[in-house]
């Protein structure tokens, strides 16, 4: 991992793939290869936020291709996130703020989303899985001991981001397959056999 | 007198006529059986031949063009019906029937990458990988001969001939007029782009008639447009070399 380097497909060195394309059809397949691009990419890396601002100001590798001396401009990586959103992929951080923004009609300061490159349902069932696997059910476990634990180093969702990960523990909640509950500033989470 | 004329007459004439129709059948029958017995003998003689050479003709594709045009010299369509002598001992029909489905297949899978338009040689190359390594070697005959048996479909596959010898497969229904083949070939020899100045330089055209090109081939999602330039770029995805939508 720490070699290599993300290798990005061959339509990101196209030219017309960095701006955003008038016609409904063609817009539809490159939001759709934006989309993909930007999931892999993140899948990739681990990346479970992106801050826009950011990204462009600092060129970030993913929205510039020096190459061809093309970048996506703040408008189009704006539009191409709402669709991600709009697609389930992607939520805005500040998701509860932004409806008192909306009312202010301040809608650039929208910056940061929640990149779900694998959606909370699909990390709900691995996690049951290790802790079924693991001979962990009907025993507490504390949300940090799923992140950070040792017997979970292996695991696609070792160091996965709080935020995803109380999304997929409410699925499990839904499915009665586990509760939560709080204590001082931590959170425990039960397990329990189907 | 007259009525035993007249009598006599028509029995003869009866009679006549019977004899003629029975000659004529014999002759006819005659005839049926020798060209029922040249076709056996000539069936014969292609099995024989396709016992001798059907590897061949599946792998070798020069070898099964020269069978394709030797069967259209003699007047008699290989792959116009799957129950035919050829298609039944060489499995020709087959392979060009399979071949037509894989075409189609992949032409759907690029489509909404290219708007429908895919050169030849990339289409020959993604039925390579589609294939495997170890099937039949396919050349651009074989496609050509496959898709002019897909036309039979109705509208929907044509063929574009572009210049230096290259050609584009057209897998959607919509009329691709000279003005449109003259823009993709202009494209073509300029890295698959063009701009609206380079039209009017090459082809010294009015920007209304440049306009309407470009608006219809940008409809049909043929042409990408690129502002980050000075001047904006049109792109044919069908020109670029790579498969760049994999």
């Amino acid at each position: 991992m720490s070699n290599q380097v993300f290798q990005f497909p061959p339509y990101y060195h196209k030219e017309p793939f960095f701006t955003i394309q008038p016609i409904l059809n063609t817009r539809k397949k490159q939001f759709q290869m934006w989309q993909d691009l930007i999931l892999q990419y993140c899948r990739y890396y681990k990346i479970y936020e992106l801050d826009i601002n950011e990204s462009i100001k600092s060129n970030s590798v993913l929205f510039n291709n020096e190459k061809i001396n093309r970048k996506l401009s703040r408008e189009a990586l704006k539009s191409i996130i709402d669709d991600i959103i709009e697609n389930g992929f992607a939520e805005w951080v500040d998701k509860e703020k932004e409806k008192e923004k909306e009312k202010d009609k301040d809608n650039n300061n929208n910056n940061r989303v929640l990149i779900m490159w694998r959606k909370p349902d699909e990390w709900a069932s691995l996690i049951y899985k290790w802790v079924a696997d693991c001979g962990l059910l009907n025993t507490v476990l504390t949300v940090w001991e799923i992140q950070n634990g040792d017997d979970s180093k292996k695991q696609e969702f070792h160091q996965l981001n709080t935020t995803i990960l109380m999304k997929s523990l409410k699925v499990l909640e839904k499915q009665s397959k586990c509760q939560t509950f709080s204590q001082d500033e931590n959170v425990g989470v039960k397990f329990f056999s189907i | 007198m007259r009525r035993g004329i007249g009598i006599q007459a028509a029995q003869k004439q009866t009679q006549t006529q019977k004899q003629l129709q029975n000659v004529s059948e014999q002759l006819n029958t005659e005839n049926i059986n020798k060209i029922k017995e040249q076709l056996l003998v000539f069936k014969e003689n292609l099995e024989i031949f396709a016992t001798k050479h059907k590897k061949d003709i599946i792998k070798n594709p020069e070898f099964r063009k020269y069978f394709q045009d030797m069967c259209n010299m003699i007047g008699v369509d290989p792959l116009a019906s799957n129950k035919g002598f050829w298609c039944q001992v060489l499995g020709v029909g087959d392979f060009y029937y399979t071949l037509g489905v894989q075409i189609i297949e992949i032409c759907l899978k690029y489509r909404s990458s290219n708007g429908g338009l895919m050169e030849m040689d990339t289409l020959a190359e993604h039925l390579r990988k589609l294939r495997g390594k170890n099937s039949q070697e396919i050349s651009c005959d074989d496609i050509e001969c496959s898709i002019s048996k897909l036309k039979v479909l109705g509208n929907g596959f044509n063929i574009i001939k572009v210049s230096g010898g290259k050609k584009l497969v057209q897998s959607v229904p919509c009329e691709l007029n000279k003005d449109h083949t003259d823009i993709i070939i202009l494209a073509q020899d300029n890295n698959a782009s063009i701009t609206q100045s380079l039209v009017i330089s090459k082809l010294k055209w009015s920007e209304e008639r440049i306009n309407n090109v470009i608006n219809f081939l940008l409809q049909e999602s043929m042409i990408w447009i690129d502002e980050q330039s000075n001047e904006t770029i049109y792109w044919f995805p069908s020109l670029w070399s790579n498969f760049s939508f994999e």
